[in-house]
């Protein structure tokens, strides 16, 4: 007996697409996203269906530099919710949002999967383990 | 093919193997992610440059290694031979490591010490974290250099390959896997043969695999190894390694990886000069969650959103594409090499009969080695813990081991002998798929952990389904509502029925398993919920919504410590004396003898130490006299008269915040003199006379009479205190009488004696001498005040048995810590039998030994008798600690007032009894408890007292204003930041103070008291 019912579009190549897009400008603007569609031949609420289900995707500006917090369970039981709310401060924006001046965007992540060393920070591809939030004061103080 | 074939195959491999692994020394630097993070790049940097810089490049190799899983101890340097494990090292100890790595030395000072015993050791088979742990699939980890193949070559990497291409067939391999016994490491442990045999019979042409790879980072080629295997013996030739792009040093290896397999022939077409082919992707994903459950992985490969579809069909039938695909987790792969290699008999070998084989957990939390482990399957979660992990901080109290992260469950520090292991973990409602295991110890909140799990579940929640759409939504709503203390009591039944909805219903694991956390919890921390619904207490002291400052939540009595602290530490001792009696009219008293939970729950503790609040209660009482804290008054209140029975604590404080508020209360005692067990329980040498008595006046100060020697039952009853125009009663008569031990002639054979009346003879100063011999049965504070006064009453020898451990002893610590300094043995694990008397007098005590065996629901190990090991422990004096309880004989036997277990029986929200306007608190009500837990069974007494006469209470409405107060911070360069100790107080000295009743711990100086509470991290004004 068959019970899968799959009629899916199958875009192979979306999302190493949306990553180029988003790679070159930033985040996603709608303009390109329609290219895409039209290319794909997929609908555009397909497209936006698979943009909105990543955290990997922005359709608004982002910030030159990404920080982003473990909220993980590791992360929590040792003090993560302090390191957010230090990051927050020092930025002066919160989780989801940039800087006015597009320098950072600060973002929460459920998980980094690098639980020895919780809690835990990226900073655009580096890990910072082992926080504290005056730690984290001083490394998003002196970054540029 | 045949033998030959395999031979030279396998040849030709070697050719590439690394020829640097000879004798040299060969130094690596982990290069794992938890090292990187802690700096290690930059050692490994240094480590080459001084190499270079020295010439050293023939005799020593400077490389990075794969993660040896000590995360906590990064970044960590291993020295081969012969593996000396260094850790926490930096940039500027290269030097040194190079030095004594070609003299053959070993660097000290980096070895890992036990932060316990500061036992050193030296390399890793010896280091306790690894002592204890299997390794199979980390075998290589610390070892080699997990970007060469040519170093995996060395170890004999992929001659297991070699041996399955050359020499076996598919069902063969598959058939060798079934025996082993392997079960998914990622899932909920189907078995793995069961698996592949599904897939290779699965009809198609072509078949897929995928490698879920989001854990096991440096242990690519180990785990290419064993998917090429998989490949092979299911027929796949095509692959795609699944990863997560947060981690991007793990995607440029594993890209390298396949890249190196490929050039080696290990990928591609006619892998090792076979017909057998296997082209591999890589493909990056986002870190969704959900994406984790096998089918969204596999819409998410294809280009679609994450979310996942109904099973069956299973992938093995119809995957990747519609074809059959074998999907598996990177460890699951990791362990194939090993079992083609050395067979399915060794592996059964490790773990259970139904969990063979090892896991690799991560160990996080409060537990002082964290980091990766493989640990074989059936260790118990107390050799992890302790063992492995080496304890938690602090030496804190387990509370909850909390396996499978966000999805898994908590299991209670009753389960410390739990074997980890598929059956037991899945008992417990979490899946060792997950391998996130969290040490959870008394400073944690287990609701405020829940709500952190299930608000993440709400968040990865894809939405496919309404079951998790929505209520993971809703409970998280209702876990965040009892944190901050807006829910009712109600709400748990309808969260757990919500929970078990959520669990049946949803379509994949990931709706299904996010209840596991509130259900656990619920089974097993159900009154750290109903704590914080109805007391709204959170015994973690975490809840923000809930907690002002952690060490006035944790106070019995809820004494406003920061506001008084920060005082001290301005030198405004009257008003910080003013603010403590507000809550607890014996600061005097309190700063010698409390346990100070307050310091326990310290944030300050987690920075290096907890203040020491005790000592500065104690230096400020000493210093201010007792000024009474302002509470409104009421003129009318003086014809209202309350009558309190018992001058200990409880009723001491009851009749002096009656007092305050204008009531005329007298206090009845039945002993000459007042104080209670504050005056008959504790010796002089741990609370002089004259700081009870000045403490006392204080109260006889602001309007309470006393009345010492008229006893309830002998003097007056209570009809009569009521006919005599008195309004309400209190009951604080304590818990005075002594329990048996049940030997026979314990009651009239002479020497023979209970701790609470030989403390009460001894403070009364009644004549009466120590035995020369004196045993003292027990392990709480009576006991050893008993002890050390029995030393002061002459005795020459003092001995205290105990059953239990010095571990399990409910007596504080530093009065151990004393007693052992008088020179008063302990003697653990042993328990009375019986007395031995020779002509009428008592000659000595028979015990026996004792061991420790099942854990009761506390997680306390029950003692058992051992047979055969009884001895007799010569004594002319015999005192069993054992325990007091209440005694109620003043009561008729039918009185509604009788409760449980021989108490007075009480409301526990008004303390009011079943009989009108008689209340009752303290021991009397409690059992034996602590001086500030009598206290605030005293003030709450005298608010429901008012209540009850005039319908509101001046007391409530003193201590709710005080709420708001604010205490401003001291001047920011006053502030003693970390670094600066905590302060010890001087001590009589120890050879001295034995002979008499002199106090044995002294007053800090005002100086460094005041430094002491200028630590204070004020956390009562952090704002949330």
């Amino acid at each position: 007996m068959k019970t899968s019912t799959r009629s899916r579009v199958s875009t192979p190549d979306l999302i190493l697409e949306l990553r180029r897009i988003q790679d070159e400008h930033g985040y996603l603007p709608q303009s390109t996203l329609r290219e895409v569609a039209d290319r794909l031949g997929a609908p555009m609420s397909y497209i936006y269906g698979v943009v909105t289900f990543f955290d990997e995707f922005s359709l608004e500006r982002r910030g030159r530099h990404n920080v982003c917090v473990c909220r993980g369970s590791a992360c929590g039981v040792k003090g993560g919710k302090d390191i957010i709310s230090a990051a927050a401060d020092v930025l002066g924006v919160g989780p989801g949002q940039t800087t006015p001046d597009f320098e950072y965007t600060l973002e929460t992540v459920s998980c980094f999967g690098n639980c020895a060393v919780a809690p835990a920070m990226l900073v655009d591809k580096e890990l910072y383990g082992d926080l504290t939030p005056e730690r984290v004061r001083s490394l998003l103080d002196s970054d540029d | 093919m045949t033998e030959t074939a395999r031979a030279e195959e396998m040849a030709r491999l070697l050719e590439g193997a690394d020829p640097d692994v000879g004798d040299k020394v060969r130094i690596g630097v982990c290069s794992g992610a938890g090292c990187r993070a802690l700096g290690g790049q930059a050692v490994l940097a240094a480590l080459t440059a001084a190499a270079e810089a020295r010439g050293l490049g023939e005799t020593v190799k400077v490389f990075g290694v794969g993660c040896p899983g000590s995360c906590q101890q990064g970044p960590v340097v291993i020295v081969d031979p012969p593996a000396y494990f260094y850790q926490k090292v930096a940039s500027s100890d290269a030097a040194d490591i190079l030095e004594a790595a070609v003299a053959g030395k070993v660097v000290e000072r980096l070895l890992f010490k036990d932060q316990v015993t500061g036992e050193a050791y030296q390399t890793v088979p010896e280091v306790p974290f690894f002592k204890h742990q299997e390794r199979v699939v980390l075998r290589h980890s610390g070892a080699i250099n997990p970007e060469s193949i040519e170093d995996y070559i060395s170890v004999g990497g992929f001659q297991a390959l070699v041996k399955a291409v050359t020499s076996l067939t598919g069902p063969e391999i598959i058939e060798e896997i079934s025996r082993s016994g392997l079960r998914g490491r990622g899932g909920a442990g189907y078995a793995v043969g069961e698996k592949w045999r599904r897939c290779r019979e699965a009809p198609g042409d072509i078949k897929h695999l995928i490698c879920n790879r989001s854990s096991l980072e440096g242990l690519d080629f180990q785990i290419l190894e064993g998917l090429i295997i998989a490949a092979f013996a299911v027929g796949a030739t095509s692959g795609v390694v699944y990863l997560r792009q947060q981690n991007q040093k793990t995607v440029t290896q594993m890209r390298a990886a396949v890249k190196k397999a490929y050039e080696f022939g290990l990928l591609g077409q006619g892998i090792l000069s076979s017909n057998f082919n296997l082209d591999l992707e890589i493909y990056e994903s986002d870190s969704a969650f959900v994406a984790g459950e096998e089918t969204a992985m596999i819409a998410a490969i294809e280009g679609e959103r994450a979310v996942p579809r109904v099973r069956p069909p299973y992938p093995t039938e119809e995957g990747l594409w519609g074809r059959p695909t074998l999907i598996s987790n990177a460890e699951t792969f990791a362990n194939v090499p090993a079992i083609i290699g050395q067979g399915a008999d060794w592996f059964r070998s490790l773990g259970t009969l139904e969990s063979p084989g090892t896991k690799v957990f991560s160990l996080t939390g409060k537990v002082r080695n964290g980091g990766q482990v493989e640990l074989e399957l059936g260790t118990s979660i107390e050799t992890l813990i302790y063992e492995i992990g080496g304890g938690i901080p602090g030496d804190r109290a387990f509370k909850a081991l909390h396996v499978g992260g966000p999805s898994g469950g908590s299991v209670p520090a009753a389960a410390l002998d739990m074997p980890l292991d598929y059956e037991s973990i899945e008992a417990v409602g979490a899946i060792v798929g997950t391998s996130d295991l969290a040490v959870l110890d008394e400073c944690t909140c287990m609701v405020e952990t829940v709500s952190s799990f299930i608000n993440l579940m709400a968040d990865e929640s894809c939405g496919k389904c309404a079951p998790c759409r929505i209520g993971t939504k809703r409970m998280a709503e209702m876990v965040d509502d009892i944190i901050n203390g807006r829910a009712e009591l109600g709400l748990l039944a309808e969260l757990e029925a919500l929970a078990k909805v959520v669990k049946t219903t949803s379509l994949c694991g990931l709706g299904r398993t996010a209840p596991n956390p509130i259900l656990t919890t619920l089974k097993h921390f159900r009154s750290e919920y109903e704590d914080h619904i109805t007391a709204k207490k959170c015994s973690a002291a975490t809840c923000s919504a809930l907690v002002k400052a952690p060490c006035s939540h944790t106070c019995p009595a809820g004494v406003d410590a920061p506001s008084y602290i920060a005082l001290v530490a301005q030198g405004r001792y009257d008003e910080a004396i003013a603010i403590h009696r507000e809550r607890n009219p014996f600061p005097s008293i309190c700063g010698r003898v409390c346990h100070h939970p307050c310091e326990a729950r310290c944030k300050r503790g987690q920075l290096d130490e907890p203040i020491a609040i005790a000592l500065i209660k104690r230096f400020m009482s000493d210093k201010a006299a007792p000024i009474h804290p302002e509470f409104p008054r009421d003129p009318s209140n003086q014809h209202r008269q309350v009558a309190v029975v018992g001058a200990g604590p409880a009723g001491l404080a009851c009749a002096y915040y009656l007092a305050l508020v204008g009531y005329s209360v007298t206090v009845f005692e039945s002993l000459p003199v007042a104080g209670g067990m504050m005056k008959v329980g504790i010796p002089d040498f741990r609370l002089p006379t004259e700081i009870l008595e000045k403490e006392i006046e204080a109260i006889i100060d602001a309007g309470a009479k006393i009345e010492t020697g008229k006893a309830l039952g002998r003097d007056f009853t209570i009809d009569g205190l009521f006919e005599a125009g008195h309004q309400a009663v209190f009951l604080g008569t304590g818990a005075h009488a002594g329990n048996q031990m049940g030997l026979d002639r314990e009651t009239d054979l002479d020497g023979v004696i209970d701790g609470a009346a030989f403390l009460r003879a001894v403070n009364l100063g009644e004549p009466l001498r120590a035995g020369r011999r004196t045993v003292v049965v027990g392990g709480g504070n009576v006991a050893i005040d008993a002890a050390r006064a029995a030393l002061r009453q002459g005795a020459e020898q003092v001995k205290v048995v105990y059953r239990r451990t010095e571990k399990e002893m409910p007596a504080y610590e530093w009065d151990i810590r004393e007693a052992r300094e008088e020179n008063i043995v302990l003697d653990f694990l042993v328990s009375p039998v019986g007395l031995v008397e020779q002509d009428g007098r008592l000659t000595g005590i028979k015990c026996q030994r004792m061991v420790l065996g099942a854990r009761d629901d506390q997680g306390r190990r029950r003692p058992e008798p051992v047979a055969g090991s009884d001895f007799v422990e010569e004594a002319d004096m015999v005192i069993a600690a054992i325990g007091q309880s209440p005694d109620l004989d003043y009561l008729p036997e039918d009185s509604e007032l009788r409760g449980r277990w021989g108490r007075l029986g009480v409301s526990s929200e008004t303390l009011m009894g079943d009989r009108a306007g008689v209340f009752g608190g303290g021991d009397a009500v409690s059992g034996p408890a602590s001086v500030v837990e009598a206290v605030r069974h005293g003030q709450l007494a005298a608010a429901e007292i008012e209540k009850y006469l005039t319908g509101a209470s001046l007391i409530d409405l003193q201590l709710a204003a005080a709420e708001h107060r604010r205490i401003e911070p001291i001047p920011e360069e006053e502030f003693q930041a970390a670094g600066i100790v905590r302060r010890s107080p001087p001590e009589a000295d120890p050879q001295a103070r034995q002979g008499d009743f002199r106090e044995v711990v002294l007053a800090l100086a005002e100086n460094d008291a005041r430094e002491e509470a200028a630590r204070c991290l004020r956390c009562d004004l952090d704002e949330d």
